[in-house]
């Protein structure tokens, strides 16, 4: 105890010797950080505490609020929409995580044998990534039309007039069309990245591999999917949490309709806060929209913990 | 042998059918946009008969999309400059000076990460009527600043901690105070992560929809997003020629910038994300 108590003064003296320099460089290091974090508490931490805050209120926006307590968060749990909504960001999830990752992975490991034309793959895959989600939303809303639209006018010039389909008026399906759109925008970014680990595997393996006499589909089970499982982890949470915050196609596509066929948590969030002014209530979905990916992530980062510990 | 050429021609062949799916809607898109509204509508798939440039002036001046290209512009150059600048200082800070709170800040910035921006959506507007901010560029400009800050901050600040300290000893030796090893030192290094941001946030504030539909509500502020979703909306948009030139419009842009950097584009996203 005595020992570590010495120490530690010897430690502020030598602080002290320079501690005028010290001072300085700090000073600077803050006014450095400064801007930072400025920004960072006005625009993100102080709206995240309101925003839990007005989850027990009932507010317009105008009047006082009043305090609910946890009325809207039962009220929530009543709302038809919301569970509606849950269950669509569910069914989002799933089709949307597995439909990028694994076509994803394929084009990856396509592209990284080097068939022939493989740049001009790589380079048109990546293309949706750059266009403007909402130039994304209206470009297929307008294939998807059913009179004029691509996709109907294709089906009927090669015959299929049967398979034409309301493809965003019926409330069955079109949820599944708006999935298929979120996985042509964003297949092209899981590729790059899976095909950025695959890139990352030593030579030496391949090679060992191919004096081993290994067949093309046992190099993808065998070398490539074990190599590229981390890739394949932080690829699925990321995508999970994009399911959860899915908003611009969908909002600007169809709504949330027709009859309320494709809400998700994003669309009823700004319907109730920007055309019903209920900000309470609307706070409310926010909070339970980052509850849900807070557990995601926790979960997310045990879960490599307990996988890298294991190494 | 031919077993493995066959294979490979068929993966060849899925590949071929799979880009053509990716690219033909972009086709159709500069295809239709170059179209009258009868002909699109009598028959989608030819060619264009006469180039109907007209849609784009149309789109470009009645509907006011010049004046919202012009906005966008504004918004992402502004906020991308101030960003670079605000995530130099901050990363140099963070990974040079062991100051108190270092860790703290770190710690909350992984975690801002993971907040979904829709919580501060409420908020935020909230706060930007309150303030006079909305409808305002500069108040779009400082919010997206902050809310692609985190990631930002900690690519900047991973480069910084991979760098050797050498140079900058060397140059403090040498009597360059503080701002002067900054300015003249650490900056130059920090090309590469300067350009991966730059390019992992100009998708990102290009495209962003949430709160430029409630903040930026003036027609005279509107940036491209908002204003193509209102376009198609709206009675202009019935106009399917000069909806389509819309669209390709806000879409050139970034196309022309993946043409020319799609090298740096496409190594800079898979190195952001991967950190």
């Amino acid at each position: 105890m005595s020992q570590s108590t010495e120490t530690q003064t010897m430690n502020l003296d030598r602080k002290e010797s320079n501690l005028l320099k010290r001072m300085k460089k700090n000073r600077a290091a803050y006014l450095f950080i400064l801007p930072s974090i400025i920004l960072l508490t006005v625009f993100m931490v102080f709206p995240l505490i309101y925003s839990i805050i007005m989850s027990f209120y009932r507010w317009d926006g105008f009047s006082t609020p009043n305090f609910l307590g946890i009325d809207n968060y039962i009220r929530l749990l009543n709302h038809d929409n919301f569970l509606l909504a849950l269950k669509n960001n569910a069914i989002f999830m799933v089709l949307f995580t597995t439909g990028t990752v694994v076509l994803g992975f394929l084009f990856a490991v396509a592209i990284s044998r080097k068939v022939p034309g493989w740049r001009i793959y790589k380079f048109v895959f990546f293309i949706p990534v750059m266009l403007v989600t909402a130039v994304i939303a209206v470009l297929w809303g307008k294939i998807y039309e059913p009179s004029y639209g691509l996709l109907n006018s294709f089906l009927d010039l090669i015959g299929l007039e049967s398979l034409q389909q309301l493809w965003l008026g019926n409330p069955d399906i079109t949820l599944y069309s708006i999935i298929c759109v979120a996985i042509w925008q964003v297949s092209g970014w899981c590729m790059l990245l899976f095909l950025a680990a695959i890139e990352g595997i030593p030579n030496e393996v391949h090679d060992a591999a191919t004096i081993d006499g290994v067949s093309p589909f046992q190099r993808i089970i065998l070398i490539i999917m074990p190599m590229v499982k981390r890739m394949g982890f932080i690829l699925v949470m990321l995508q999970i949490i994009a399911s959860v915050k899915t908003f611009d196609l969908i909002y600007v596509m169809t709504g949330g309709g027709p009859f309320y066929a494709s809400e998700v948590l994003g669309t009823i969030l700004y319907r109730e806060a920007f055309e019903n002014q209920r900000f309470g209530y609307a706070s409310s979905i926010s909070v339970v929209m980052t509850i849900i990916i807070a557990i995601i992530t926790i979960s997310y980062l045990k879960f490599t913990q307990v996988s890298e510990q294991e190494k | 042998m031919t077993n493995g050429k066959i294979s490979k021609s068929i993966v060849v062949f899925l590949l071929i059918l799979a880009s053509a799916a990716v690219a033909f809607p972009l086709i159709y898109m500069f295809m239709t946009s170059l179209k009258t509204h009868q002909n699109i509508i009598l028959s989608p798939f030819t060619l264009p008969s006469e180039l109907q440039f007209e849609n784009y002036f149309i789109a470009w001046t009645d509907t006011n999309l010049g004046l919202n290209f012009l906005n966008s512009i504004i918004v992402s150059v502004g906020t991308l400059l101030f960003l670079i600048m605000v995530v130099l200082m901050g990363g140099y800070a963070l990974s040079r000076y062991p100051f108190p709170g270092n860790k703290i800040v770190f710690i909350g910035l992984i975690a801002l990460i993971a907040i979904p921006v829709h919580s501060l959506l409420v908020p935020i507007y909230y706060f930007m009527e309150t303030l006079g901010l909305r409808n305002s560029l500069i108040g779009v400009i400082l919010l997206y600043t902050a809310i692609n800050l985190p990631f930002s901050l900690i690519i900047m600040r991973t480069f910084f901690e991979q760098m050797p300290r050498a140079i900058e000893e060397a140059a403090e030796i040498d009597g360059c105070n503080i701002w002067q090893v900054f300015w003249h030192v650490a900056i130059p290094m920090a090309k590469v992560p300067i350009a991966t941001i730059a390019i992992i946030n100009i998708i990102n504030i290009w495209s962003e929809y949430l709160f430029a539909s409630v903040l930026l509500v003036d027609s005279t502020v509107r940036t491209l997003p908002v204003a193509i979703a209102i376009l198609q909306s709206g009675e202009q948009g019935l106009d399917l020629g000069i909806l389509f030139a819309g669209l390709s419009i806000v879409t050139i842009p970034m196309l022309i910038i993946y043409l020319i950097f799609s090298k740096q584009i496409t190594q800079g996203v898979a190195s952001g994300a991967v950190k």
